[in-house]
Formats: structure tokens, C-alpha cells, sequence
């Protein structure tokens, strides 16, 4: 039978998830998974606004015939959204409730996570992976805004999850 | 192999999925309602298929068949086929 698997977005102290498959996230500065303009990233007057971070993870509804490995997550290439707005992510091996981060220490540019430098989604929690649940590495990703940015909504960027499935 | 646009269709609903089995002479085939890939247990082989689940801008569906012998692979996504030693992603 064909895995069917989902992009979860988790949120809150009980680990909501939240289905993005096909979807979008909207980073803001608020732990939920609403893509509306409520509680939008603020332009500092100096300094840097950090967004309260995204926690993405694959989960498995459907189980594979045999198993599934090799997980990887990669952006589409270089930051288009434009002066002063930062990607920023990390990976971890358990769920921790949401919050803003103080700056970006531990965190890796998240454009530098590209098609020839992904992300390794599952070395943490090793795979393969042959039943349902939630499946390899927590995604951590939040955004920054510096001082130099301009206003406006950005536009989108392409956040890609693979996998090997057989 | 990210010549072919993004597709809508989820995996387990797109006609064009194939379905991997192996014999037990180690006879991998991958079939679905055009092709057939068969590897023959000339040397180390794998199956699979490969996916990607794309959100945000190009939200959408991506898949190619990924058939190994002896670290030789083949790609086929539609119509097209790679063969390459490079491990490709979608």
C-alpha cells in the first residue's frame, strides 16, 4: 500500500499538530499555526524581531509496504524575501513548546539548506521507518527581521520534505 | 529531474504509482499501468521510490522511480529517464 504521509506543524504545550501538506506556514510572533496577518513579524527600530519557531516534522497516517528512509528537507534556493528578513533553523530529537528565541545561536541560515546541501531529517531518530506515527527529526525554523527590512508581507518561499518509500 | 512541473495529485492517489516486489530470486520489478523497470541480482540492488512533498510557494507532489544495480541508477519520472552514479533529488 502507498505511505500516505503529512507535514505537521506542532503548536502549544500539548503538541498540536496540524496538517501543512501542500500548505503553507506563516511565521509570526504567536505559537499558532493560523496563516492569517494576526501578530505579524515587527520591523525593529534597531536590533532584530525573531519569530516564534515553526516545529515541522513528517508523520506517517498510512504505513509503507516496506518501510521509508532517508529523509531530507531543502529550500528552493536563495532568501527571496528580501533585505533584512532571515531564515533561520535546527534541528531536534524531541518537542518542546514554541517560543520566540532571544537571536539566532545555534540556528543555520536556512537558505544554505538547499537541493545539494539538505537538511538530514532523520539523524536524531534514525530510520527506516515502517509504521505510522511521527517519523524522524523535529524541523525547528523561525524568521528574523533586522532594522534594514521593508514593510509588507514577503513572498513566499518553497519548503521541500523527501523520502525514499518502498 | 525538477524539469517536470509539481504535481497536485497525493501519492496514493496518482495513477501512475508503482508497485515494487521482489521474487525470490531477488528479482526486483517495479510495475504500473505503463512501465515495467526489472532488475535483474546481477550485483547490490535497490527499489524505491523517491518523494518530495513541497509547501509554501510551489506547494505540490513530486515522485520518480529509483532503480540501483551496483550503484548505477535509474530515474524515471514520466517520460523521462536518468541513468547516473548521483543521487538526485526532486
Amino acid at each position: 500500500m502507498v505511505a500516505i504521509v503529512q507535514i505537521h506543524e506542532k503548536n502549544g504545550a500539548g503538541e498540536i499538530p496540524t496538517d501543512k501538506t501542500s500548505a503553507t506556514i506563516r511565521y509570526k510572533n504567536a505559537d499558532n499555526a493560523t496563516v492569517d496577518a494576526n501578530d505579524p513579524m515587527v520591523i525593529p527600530v534597531s536590533g532584530s524581531d525573531f519569530s516564534f519557531d515553526k516545529w515541522l516534522i513528517l508523520s506517517v497516517t498510512v504505513a509503507p509496504d516496506t518501510q521509508i528512509e532517508n529523509l531530507l528537507a531543502y529550500m528552493d534556493g536563495a532568501n527571496g524575501w528580501g533585505t533584512g528578513v532571515l531564515g533561520w533553523y535546527k534541528t531536534a530529537g524531541s518537542y518542546s513548546t514554541p517560543s520566540a528565541p532571544a537571536s539566532a545561536a545555534g540556528y543555520t541560515d536556512l537558505f544554505t539548506a538547499t537541493i545539494g546541501s539538505p537538511i538530514d531529517m532523520d539523524a536524531i531518530n534514525t530510520g527506516p521507518f515502517s509504521g505510522t506515527g511521527d517519523i524522524g527529526d523535529y524541523l525547528q525554523t523561525m524568521e528574523e527581521v533586522v532594522d534594514t527590512a521593508n514593510q509588507g508581507v514577503t513572498s513566499d518561499e518553497t519548503l521541500t520534505f523527501s523520502y525514499d518509500e518502498s | 529531474m525538477d524539469k517536470l512541473p509539481v504535481s497536485q495529485t497525493v501519492f496514493h492517489e496518482d495513477p501512475l504509482n508503482y508497485e515494487l516486489s521482489m521474487d525470490c530470486d531477488g528479482v526486483r520489478k517495479a510495475v504500473n499501468s505503463i512501465n515495467t523497470l526489472i532488475i535483474l541480482p546481477d550485483g547490490e540492488t535497490k527499489l524505491f521510490q523517491r518523494r518530495a512533498m513541497k509547501i509554501g510557494k510551489n506547494k505540490g507532489f513530486d515522485s520518480a522511480l529509483v532503480g540501483e544495480l551496483d550503484g548505477v541508477r535509474v530515474y524515471i519520472k514520466g517520460n523521462e529517464i536518468v541513468l547516473t552514479k548521483q543521487d538526485l533529488r526532486l
